[in-house]
């Protein structure tokens, strides 16, 4: 398996990153989005292996080996998904304009009163989540499991999060998921992603855009052992200030039975992997996995 | 070499062992080796979650997430053991 992705930008890249933010902040997100071209225009160029993944995405994707505007595209998308992030976490909802589809597949799982695993990808924004349940009334507390890659930027991560009333529950640590547990016993809501694994977490192997890839276990095994439902979220970014959320029913409860566990992995990690490539047809430019994503090992 | 295990640590290896279907023998367990990571028993976090449900299914107690030790709880074998011998009501 791979911690690729975990891999931190360079200190130098780090303080101009950091730099940039807080000019947005500051002087408004069309002011920072003025910067974004450029941006694109310096990660397509030097980040070789970003453009090689996007480059194999896209050529999966499009049935032909994508253009310099095709992959420019790409990465415009992600910056400014990166780039929105710093607003949306500070909860400035005002400034987007959201659609939302299947929110009634979240009430239905939740009046079972057995938690809620809201299940995404690395695909298009995580942090739209919290905007697309924002404006409905009273839902049980949100937790969001994430990996915090940047110890200099986790307080600021916990504090915004707690302002808009998100506990974020840091992965990779020995009770992480037994952190989750109790929070989906006691009938909350809690969003995680499932296309991403690292270090030692257990992995299946399932198709995805026409070739077998790793997705973790553990969604499934949460799942199974918390018998909470399962409910897909997707947040694409659509250009401008749209962003477009989609929420969709997966599973009432999931059965792993001693014995066939993996096989029964593989099943639903495989219907999510389809769910996941049917969203990437609809919005392709919304992948944001800029990595090998097919070349994990075991 | 492995250091040697109390009746306590070989009672939880063989739980361990049991409810995560490891294919190391229970004997085989360091008792002093990290569980959860990439060194030691490279248990990832669904084990670790496993692992506590079965410890607080057999030893009438709950581990629960908001102890402030559990990275020292959790570290190893021993470490698992001790919290088990302060808090089992059994």
């Amino acid at each position: 398996m791979s911690d690729e992705w975990a891999s931190r930008p360079e200190r130098s890249t780090l303080w101009v990153m950091q730099l940039y933010a807080w000019v947005s902040l500051h002087a408004g997100r069309a002011a920072g989005r003025l910067f974004l071209p450029a941006i694109c225009l310096y990660f397509l160029l030097f980040a070789r292996q970003a453009r090689q993944a996007s480059t194999d995405y896209l050529t999966r994707i499009l049935g032909r080996r994508p253009g310099w505007w095709a992959r420019y595209r790409h990465f415009f998308h992600f910056a400014s998904v990166v780039h929105d992030r710093l607003f949306l976490s500070a909860g400035e909802l005002d400034r987007f304009d959201f659609g939302v589809e299947g929110e009634a597949h979240v009430r239905g799982a939740l009046a079972k009163g057995r938690g809620l695993i809201l299940l995404g990808a690395h695909f298009g924004s995580f942090e739209v989540l919290r905007a697309g349940l924002a404006t409905r009334e009273a839902l049980p507390p949100l937790n969001i499991l994430m990996y915090l890659d940047n110890a200099a930027n986790s307080n600021r991560i916990f504090a915004n999060a707690r302002k808009q009333g998100v506990s974020i529950i840091p992965l990779g640590r020995p009770d992480s998921l037994l952190r989750a547990m109790e929070c989906l016993q006691r009938g909350e809501m809690l969003g995680m992603l499932g296309d991403r694994t690292l270090g030692q977490d257990k992995i299946v192997r399932v198709p995805f855009l026409g070739e077998p890839a790793a997705f973790p276990q553990a969604p499934w095994l949460l799942a199974s052992l918390s018998q909470a439902p399962v409910v897909l979220f997707f947040g694409a970014y659509e250009g401008g200030n749209r962003y477009a959320i989609r929420f969709e029913g997966f599973a009432d409860s999931i059965h792993l039975p001693r014995g066939q566990r993996s096989e029964q992995c593989a099943a639903y990690a495989a219907r999510y992997a389809e769910r996941l490539e049917a969203q990437c047809r609809h919005s392709p430019n919304n992948w944001f996995n800029f990595y090998a994503f097919w070349q994990i090992s075991d | 070499m492995i250091e040697s295990k109390t009746q306590l640590e070989q009672a939880v290896a063989d739980l361990l062992v049991t409810t995560l279907n490891l294919e190391t023998q229970a004997d085989d367990i360091d008792p002093v080796a990290p569980l959860f990571g990439d060194a030691g028993l490279g248990l990832d976090s669904i084990d670790m979650l496993e692992l506590s449900l079965g410890v607080s299914k057999q030893y009438g107690f709950q581990l629960r997430s908001d102890a402030a030790d559990n990275v020292q709880i959790f570290a190893s074998l021993r470490a698992l053991c001790q919290h088990i011998d302060k808090n089992c009501v059994r």
